[in-house]
């Protein structure tokens, strides 16, 4: 993930967190304000229920009065308290008196409790309501609720009962108003809140039983569960539901028990709050925090990216410049422009690739200086070798012509031999120095490096089994599907020669050589593995530098240009060794050398 | 009770014994029906039926004396064994008579009775080995029967022309006018029809038009002999009670209403004050038409059923009870 | 000569000189127009319907019987339309018509000189109409006597003539099980229908004839036997629901409806009413209350003309009856016509007329007879209303 990325991400991160912990935060505390104006409404609304529902009582009562205090009615009560009165001539009257004074229910009682006329149940004269004349002080009772069978069926009822006592004998009045969606009506509901009355006639919950001021419920199913609970523990709760998967369609009700006049539950109050507003306040939160979180993230966005600009653009430079320097344009610069940190940073950096470059520079001197200088101790090395014996020689010489000068002919024929072989090996070690000095540049074309390795070591097969040393044996492990490289084939064999001829020098009591290759991702490999002496961990790091040797003798430039050819042709040469066990050289070349950064070799190199 | 007795003691024969349980719920008085139950237990004795009463009865006899449209119905409900069994007899219906306090005691007896209407009847006064004879007068005709042995048998009718079709029918069989001419020598007229012979022999019964306009029913002297209370009828008998003349008087109602005749002692002086006295026989029906009788203390009176819709003809015969 | 004989005198003079005894009633008065009403619309007058059903007693048939010349035994017509006391003078079908006397009937002249029937009132309205002496003569609901006779209303009853009991239909599997149909028999309180519905007038009934004119009828059970009816119900399994249809315009059918539901309900049984339009079929329903009138106060007659309006109101075919000569034979097979209770006897009502002050001679039909408007005539010298 680049910086960039990053960058927008922790910006819009922060801000989406900072709007969702706003969001909940309003949320929440919306929620809460809803629940206690929630609250507050229903409590309003059953304080309502209530009044209206003392009020009515009162006026049942005074209308049950008014029946009873009607001349009618002491007319009939006077007659009913003859003996052997007829109560059949009134079996009507209830219908008249009740629509007069309004009463849903009203039944005349003779002093047993038979129903004399009845309005709700016409047909029902001569029955009993046994439950009137139980002793009872009616006129403290006042109205209460209780179930009334009616022609229809059950209902519910706020029923009061006045007595009128004529010499020894009872007529009841029982007259009361119906419950039912009429008194809903009468409710002032605020907007979003609704009451529903459940009539309890059965002793199971029954749909059609649940209404609200329209009448039955279209959609009673939701609250089976809860009004069946309620019959069976009645107590004030409060319970939500959600009708549709939808939030806003939900409804939150609070019920309460209507209780008769023993304690038997008769009816259902229940007050609803429709979630709508609330969801609906809660969903604009959350489109607003969603807007804004919307505009937070173009902000964080267009902020991310001007910061990335600002921050990123010089880091970028700064990194494409690392980056150069690591390829080794160290005279890479950094030109930034932003924040005082990145322009800071970019100085430094400048200053550090100037410094490296200077560095360099010095290094390159020292090492020009350093490798002159073990130039001039090797070639002095190498020179005060043969120079010694020659200057013997001709001391020799010297000294037979001054002190023998008969034997001086066979002296000067040997020390001339002698001068010559010295004089030859001279102009070999200058001749090596010159092949290494005017080590030239590859010249590119296929080469298959298992054909290479099977024609050197066929050149050395000869030398692995000569006369006088022990054998050395020589395998080949070559990858049959190997690629060719883009190579120059002179070079490579130059430097496998001398890999093979390190590889000798270190079996002398023979041994194995082992040559193998491999294809490698984006190359090749080659290992020539000896089983020879081995080298210290020491040895091992000193190996490629010139003109270091561990053998007796030689220039020691073998290696160093094996490791010159190697490089120049962008691959990597490395040594694996375990004193007295071997060593392995692994030379990995690219399928194509990089192109060559600008020649740094010493100006004067070639002129050794 | 001979029949309800015989069909009671086949239900329940020897050895049952008996509960006997009576019930009236018909309009007979107790007085009626203590010596009908006393005689339905002799009948029951008499054919060997034995009584228990509660644990030594071992059937029940439930005797419910009731009465329909066509009299009385004595019903009799077996229960034994937990079976029940019925019998019963229909006996015809008697006119009932209001209980009687002393003076001027009235018994009504049904002479005839037929569906359609009839205007006056009578019963010529039968000679030694003659048949009784019943004389009906119709709106369109004279019709005599002759007392058979169960029942009046049809003897002659003689038709007549109608002078006019009425609603108001009137018409009179007077027996009493011509008694030189014979015991039963009499008239019988009605509109402008007049028969006259003797009507204990209806062969000798002719029938004329009399031109007279008018009712030629109406002759002599028709006066009532007081006027009711109400507006009824009256008619004097040849009866003395009390040493007071008797005359018979109906009610004042309309021929809707039921009806009664009752006697009255006549007091005399100016107005013709008259006490009501005796009994008061009462009908189911409005009395149509009120006559003195051939026989002395007795009158005759055609009353309209209205609950069987028959014309019944009473003689209503008076005695004087001190 | 004292004012009181002279008044005593004066009566006997006049009653001398008109030569016309006092009759044992009053005598009639010629003349007047005789306002009736009825509740129902005649559309038509059709003997041959007559003929077809002559038991039935509508209001066509007595409009029928005073405008053709006689009934038969068998209760048909004879004769022609204006052939009987009245002719037809006017006619709106279904809203008014009037009647004038037939001078030429061979029964003699009505004593009305007309007679004015107004169509479709209700009852309410004629029982006004009656109390204000609107009207001289209108059939009265027999629920509604007594409070007629407490307005003033001159009131005539028959005897109770008309039953009306309950018809269980043959092929409803609801009313197959004979212990439903006698548990619903058994439930029910004749008593409190007579006295509350029906005020005292009419009579409870238990079997297919009246008290008055069997005498018999005692013999059938009428007292309620709740016990009885729930033991039975108690040995049916399952549902007990009964449907019981009803004459949609019958007020008292209704009541008395309503009230066998409430006394079926008291012994565990459910009886729902339902309102039948008149000439509707009664296919829903398990039984239906019916109505049926005896054409004669005879028991024998009476009873076979009851129970075939019964069979062909309830769609059931009875083989006529026979030997119905005794008591004891009417009897029998008045019981077992009552065997399985396919019909249940509730109430005899009696046919309830008011009349105005005025109209005089006025005799109750019996059982079977029309009214005798053309027996009756109008008092001039009645106290008249309005």
């Amino acid at each position: 993930m680049t910086f960039r990325a990053k960058l927008f991400f922790v910006f819009t991160l922060a801000l989406l967190v900072s709007v969702g912990v706003i969001v909940a935060g309003v949320t929440i505390n919306t929620r809460r304000a809803f629940d206690t104006l929630n609250a507050e409404h229903t409590n309003a609304l059953l304080a309502q229920f209530q009044r209206e529902f003392d009020r009515r009582k009162v006026e049942v009562v005074n209308r049950v009065h008014g029946v009873a205090e009607d001349q009618g009615t002491v007319t009939m009560a006077m007659n009913l308290a003859r003996p052997g009165a007829d109560v059949s001539v009134y079996v009507n009257d209830a219908r008249e008196v009740a629509q007069a004074h309004q009463l849903d229910f009203l039944d005349f009682l003779g002093d047993d409790g038979s129903i004399i006329s009845s309005y709700e149940w016409p047909a029902r004269f001569g029955y009993k309501l046994a439950w009137v004349t139980q002793p009872q002080d009616w006129s403290s009772v006042g109205a209460f609720l209780t179930k009334v069978d009616t022609q229809d069926g059950p209902a519910i009822g706020l029923l009061s009962v006045t007595p009128i006592r004529v010499g020894d004998k009872n007529l009841y009045v029982v007259g009361g108003e119906r419950l039912d969606k009429q008194f809903l009506s009468e409710l002032v509901l605020p907007e979003g809140m609704r009451a529903l009355l459940y009539l309890n006639l059965d002793s199971q919950f029954q749909a059609g039983d649940l209404v609200d001021v329209n009448g039955p419920v279209t959609q009673p199913d939701p609250f089976t569960a809860t009004i069946s609970d309620e019959l069976a523990r009645p107590t004030e709760r409060s319970f939500t539901i959600p009708y549709t998967i939808e939030a806003g369609a939900a409804e939150r009700f609070h019920a309460l028990p209507l209780q008769g006049r023993d304690g038997e539950l008769l009816g259902v109050l229940l007050v609803g709050n429709s979630q709508r507003d609330l969801v609906a306040i809660e969903r604009h939160i959350a489109m607003l925090g969603a807007a804004v979180a919307g505009g937070g993230l173009l902000l964080g966005l267009l902020l991310s990216w001007w910061a990335a600009a600002r921050v990123t653009r010089p880091v970028k430079k700064l990194a494409d410049g690392a980056q150069r320097v690591s390829h080794g344009d160290l005279g890479s610069r950094v030109e930034v422009r932003g924040p005082a940190e990145m322009m800071q940073l970019a100085n430094s950096f400048n200053r550090m690739t100037d410094q490296l470059n200077e560095q360099r520079e010095r290094l390159v001197q020292a090492e020009r200086v350093a490798a002159w200088r073990e130039l001039a101790r090797r070639l002095a090395h190498e020179l005060k070798n043969p120079l010694f014996p020659l200057q013997t020689t001709v001391q020799n010489m010297q000294r037979a012509k001054e002190i023998d000068p008969s034997q001086f002919e066979e002296v000067f024929r040997e020390s001339t031999g002698i001068l010559l072989s010295e004089i030859d090996n001279l102009k070999k070690i200058i001749s090596r120095f010159s092949d290494f000095a005017r080590m030239p540049q590859p010249e590119l074309a296929a080469v298959n490096l298992n054909d290479l390795a099977r024609s050197t070591t066929k050149l050395f097969e000869s030398q692995f089994s000569a006369v006088g040393r022990p054998p050395i044996t020589s395998e080949l492990h070559l990858n049959a599907d190997l690629p060719a490289v883009q190579a120059d084939s002179t070079l490579l064999r130059k430097a496998l020669e001398n890999l093979v001829l390190n590889a000798m020098d270190a079996m002398p009591a023979g041994g194995v050589l082992m040559l193998r290759t491999t294809a490698q991702d984006g190359g090749v490999h080659l290992e020539v593995s000896d089983t020879g002496t081995g080298l210290t961990p020491e040895e091992c790091d000193r190996l490629f530098t010139p003109y270091y040797t561990t053998k007796q003798h030689g220039t020691g430039l073998g290696l160093a240009i094996v490791q010159s050819v190697v490089s120049d042709h962008g691959g990597r040469i490395s040594v694996e060794s375990e004193h007295g066990v071997g060593t392995s050289f692994h030379i990995f070349l690219p399928m194509k050398p990089p192109p060559r950064p600008p020649d740094h070799a010493p100006a004067n190199g070639d002129g050794a | 009770m001979r029949d309800l007795a015989a069909e009671i003691a086949k239900l329940a024969p020897p050895p049952a014994r008996i509960n006997l349980l009576v019930n009236n719920i018909s309009s007979l008085t107790p007085e009626q029906v203590s010596p009908i139950q006393s005689a339905l237990r002799m009948q029951l004795a008499n054919h060997g039926v034995r009584f228990g009463n509660g644990d030594a009865a071992d059937t029940t006899v439930q005797v419910t004396l009731s009465e329909g449209i066509e009299g009385y119905v004595a019903v009799a409900q077996v229960k034994r064994d937990g079976a029940e069994q019925v019998a019963m007899v229909t006996v015809p219906r008697t006119v009932k008579s209001a209980p009687s306090t002393g003076g001027v005691l009235l018994d009504a007896k049904l002479v005839w009775q037929q569906p359609t209407e009839f205007l006056d009847f009578a019963l010529p006064l039968a000679q030694p080995g003659e048949q009784t004879i019943l004389a009906v007068l119709e709106p369109t005709r004279l019709v005599f029967y002759s007392q058979g042995l169960a029942s009046w048998q049809f003897a002659r009718e003689v038709d007549s022309d109608l002078a006019w079709v009425t609603r108001d029918w009137r018409g009179h069989i007077d027996l009493s006018q011509v008694a030189e001419q014979g015991p039963n020598a009499g008239d019988a007229r009605w509109q402008k029809n007049e028969c006259k012979g003797d009507f204990e022999h209806p062969n000798t019964v002719t029938c004329a038009v009399n031109e007279r306009t008018g009712d030629a029913w109406i002759a002599g002297d028709m006066r009532p002999p007081f006027i009711p209370p109400g507006g009824g009828d009256a008619v004097s008998i040849a009866l003395q009670c009390r040493s007071h003349s008797i005359a018979l008087a109906t009610g004042g109602g309309d021929w809707t209403e039921a009806d009664f005749i009752q006697g009255y002692e006549l007091l005399g002086g100016p107005g013709q004050a008259a006490s009501a006295s005796g009994n008061r026989i009462n009908f189911l029906g409005p009395v149509m038409a009120i006559w003195p009788a051939n026989a002395p203390g007795a009158a005759r009176a055609v009353v309209h059923n209205l609950q069987t819709g028959n014309y019944e003809a009473y003689v209503v015969a008076a005695t004087c009870s001190q | 000569m004292s004012r009181r004989l002279a008044a005593s005198s004066a009566i006997i003079a006049a009653l001398a000189i008109l030569a016309i005894p006092a009759r044992p009633a009053r005598r009639p008065h010629y003349g007047g127009t005789l306002r009736v009403e009825i509740g129902s619309t005649v559309n038509s007058l059709d003997p041959a319907r007559a003929a077809a059903n002559p038991a039935d007693a509508t209001v066509e048939r007595e409009i029928e019987s005073l405008i053709y010349e006689k009934q038969n035994a068998d209760g048909s017509l004879a004769g022609v339309a204006g052939s009987g006391p009245f002719r037809i003078s006017e006619w709106e079908p279904g809203k008014r018509l009037t009647l004038a006397a037939n001078d030429d009937f061979p029964g003699g002249r009505p004593f009305v000189d007309s007679i004015e029937i107004d169509m479709g009132r209700s009852a309410h309205d004629r029982l006004v109409d009656l109390g204000l002496g609107r009207t001289d003569f209108s059939e009265i609901p027999a629920e509604d006597a007594r409070q007629a006779s407490g307005l003033g209303v001159r009131v005539s009853a028959t005897q109770p003539d008309e039953l009306i009991a309950i018809a269980f239909l043959p092929g409803h599997s609801a009313a197959d099980d004979v212990r439903l149909r006698e548990a619903v028999a058994d439930s029910i309180n004749r008593a409190a229908i007579v006295d509350f519905i029906l005020q005292k007038e009419g009579e409870a009934a238990g079997g297919l004839l009246p008290q008055w004119s069997s005498g018999t009828a005692f013999l059938f059970p009428t007292t309620p036997d709740t016990v009885h009816a729930k033991e039975l119900r108690s040995q049916i399994a399952g549902s007990s629901e009964i449907r019981l249809g009803y004459d949609s315009g019958d007020a008292l059918e209704e009541s008395i409806a309503e009230r066998i539901a409430v006394d079926a309900h008291e012994a565990g049984i459910t009886v729902a009413t339902d309102a039948i339009a008149p000439g509707a079929n009664a296919g829903r329903n398990d039984a239906r209350l019916v109505r049926a009138r005896m054409s004669s106060a005879k028991p024998g007659e009476a009873l076979t003309s009851i129970l075939s309006a019964l069979d062909r109101a309830a769609g059931i075919d009875v083989a006529p009856l026979r030997n119905l000569d005794s008591a004891e034979q009417i009897y029998a097979a008045g019981r077992g016509a009552l065997d399985g209770f396919h019909l249940v006897p509730v109430v005899w009502v009696p046919q309830v007329y008011g009349l105005s002050d005025r109209v005089r001679d006025w005799e109750t039909p019996a059982a079977g007879e029309s009214w005798p408007l053309a027996d009756v005539w109008l008092d001039p010298g009645a106290a008249t209303k309005n």
